[in-house]
């Protein structure tokens, strides 16, 4: 039923102003509530587009069958500033999303903008830097700190004004492997602990892997929807269209090609080890 | 004409309470003409040591060689404009300094800024807008109205079109599709085979891996590693202590318990064969 779903979209285009072609053609899909999906696609595959069009930061191409749902609410004109208070949005680059002179100061921006009381927001400040692993932090400037720790603050910031959905664009991108686990650790218990849907734009596969279902964008049209597994079998498909395979996917059609035949049961990293472990015991 | 520091010292803000030693005694020579990674965490010292390849900073103690200069402590910025030619530096989000009002114009600008005549910039700019790969359908369009990954493309090109003898980035390919990404690494490693030298600072150790033959480690200012990727990665504990990742084919390679590894394999294709040689025994090829 409607009911699970966070976002729907219902036959929507999308032409940018100028452009000839249209960048998302009559595109439809649900997105699960409660649940971490992934989307991924080339560079201008329309990813960051439909980010931009759950939160109506850009406006459906006319067409009387479109429509754009986010938690059960149809998105109108009217309705735009809910909306909007119900999805978050973590982009790419740290440095481009701070307003505060310290950590504490840039989290409480966005509940000052909405006039929460100042007791109240004193408490939740805390409550959402502490659930990012930051409080410490809460008089450092955010010049000194480094890539991953700048996103666990931005993370924080969207917390703090209790979203349903937390689009992540490319947030992990910038960061060394170091920054990129704890922002992904980070996503995963608060998909959990607090009941929220994640939307991850990415272009890294690994990072895909980990999500409930994977959402494959194709020259503004859906490809795929589907569990990781499934979705990063048709490798075919996904080398087609310009995307990476999971490095498991890889090694077994290397191995395939100097004449090790691995069997399509076996899947996932842990499989191939114990397959390869168990082939090399029966030599 | 290698690359080459010598007791290098950099200070940030000496003599003041923020005082921070951002190059701690850095000595290293590099070869010309080879593909340089240069990794470590973030604040080791990675884009301290890039900005004293051209000189934007220099050394507060130490010596450096580089481009047939010699820059010390007293080096005077007058001069050095030819340095610059000869060593281009390509930072975090190049498609931030994009600022002309078409692409062609953009990467021409730094050809006709260092002395290139109106048709031969525009020559230049035209050759690697080509090899970056875009068309040339797009070149009097405003760079502000392209996607991202293609902004990415016209700022490198424009870097390009100066041919440095030194190409230094600093993570040119993150966020880029995997196609993207594979082609700009390989204008690159192209780049270095047609006789310049690449530097390349980045997080990937896969990248690290496939393309350098020589990787500097920085950790807290110094130097604590300079050797060939297959040396780096050799060593699993000590790669464990300074918190750097291995390549994911090696790691791969030693969570398989019961297979003997001649060589540690760093890339794909290395871990494909040494599993086949430990299936079916090196004779059997």
């Amino acid at each position: 039923m409607a009911d699970n779903s966070a976002v729907e979209f219902k036959n929507v285009s999308f032409t940018y102003p100028d452009a000839k072609k249209s960048v998302l053609h009559d595109v439809s899909f649900r997105i699960k509530k409660g649940l971490w999906t992934a989307l991924i696609g080339h560079n201008g595959s329309g990813k960051s587009t439909i980010s931009k069009l759950i939160n109506g930061l850009l406006i459906p191409d006319q067409n009387e069958k479109s429509e754009i749902k986010v938690e059960g609410i149809k998105l109108t004109p009217q309705n735009v500033w809910n909306i909007r208070e119900k999805v978050g949005i973590v982009f790419q680059n740290p440095d481009n999303q701070f307003v505060g002179a310290t950590v504490g100061d840039d989290v409480a921006f966005g509940l000052e903008n909405r006039g929460v009381p100042r007791d109240q927001m004193l408490d939740r400040v805390q409550r959402v830097l502490s659930d990012v692993g930051m409080l410490d932090y809460i008089n450092a400037e955010p010049a000194n700190l480094s890539g991953g720790q700048k996103q666990r603050i931005a993370i924080a910031g969207i917390l703090a004004v209790e979203p349903d959905v937390i689009i992540f664009d490319e947030s992990t991108s910038m960061l060394d492997p170091n920054g990129r686990e704890q922002i992904l650790g980070i996503i995963k218990k608060l998909m959990l602990e607090k009941k929220l849907t994640i939307i991850s734009i990415t272009h890294d596969i690994e990072e895909a892997n980990l999500a409930d279902e994977v959402l494959v964008l194709n020259d503004g049209q859906i490809l795929a929807q589907d569990i990781p597994a499934e979705v990063f079998s048709k490798t075919e498909m996904l080398r087609e269209i310009g995307l990476d395979i999971p490095f498991t996917e890889k090694l077994i059609s290397k191995l395939d090609q100097i004449g090790i035949k691995i069997p399509q049961n076996v899947k996932t990293k842990d499989e191939l080890k114990q397959y390869l472990c168990q082939l090399n015991l029966k030599k | 004409m290698s690359i080459k520091f010598e007791k290098v010292d950099y200070v940030y803000s000496p003599g003041t309470s923020m005082e921070k030693k951002g190059l701690d005694n850095v000595s290293f020579e590099i070869a010309d003409h080879s593909f340089v990674a240069l990794i470590g965490h973030t604040g080791s010292g990675k884009s301290t040591m890039m900005q004293h390849f051209n000189a934007l900073l220099k050394p507060s103690t130490g010596t450096i060689d580089i481009a047939g200069y010699h820059i010390t402590s007293s080096t005077s910025n007058k001069n050095l404009k030819n340095l610059r030619k000869q060593v281009s530096l390509v930072f975090q989000f190049p498609e931030a300094q994009l600022f002309e009002n078409t692409v062609l114009e953009d990467v021409e600008f730094g050809p006709k800024n260092f002395g290139a005549s109106e048709v031969e910039a525009k020559k230049k700019a035209l050759k690697w807008l080509k090899k970056v790969g875009l068309s040339e359908s797009i070149i009097s369009n405003s760079p502000f109205e392209l996607s991202g990954g293609q902004m990415r493309r016209v700022a490198i090109a424009g870097v390009m079109a100066i041919e440095p003898q030194v190409l230094c980035l600093d993570e040119p390919a993150a966020g880029l599709d995997p196609r993207a990404r594979r082609e700009m690494m390989q204008l690159f490693v192209d780049y270095q085979k047609a006789g310049h030298t690449v530097i390349l600072v980045t997080h990937n150790m896969n990248d690290v891996a496939e393309y350098a033959d020589d990787v500097l480690v920085m950790e807290n200012g110094k130097l604590i590693k300079h050797a060939r990727p297959e040396e780096v990665f050799a060593d699993k504990n000590w790669l464990k202590r300074h918190y750097l990742d291995e390549p994911t084919p090696s790691l791969f390679a030693s969570s398989l318990s019961n297979f003997n590894f001649e060589k540690n394999p760093l890339t794909l294709e290395q871990l494909a064969n040494e599993i086949k040689d430990n299936l079916w025994g090196e004779a059997s090829e």
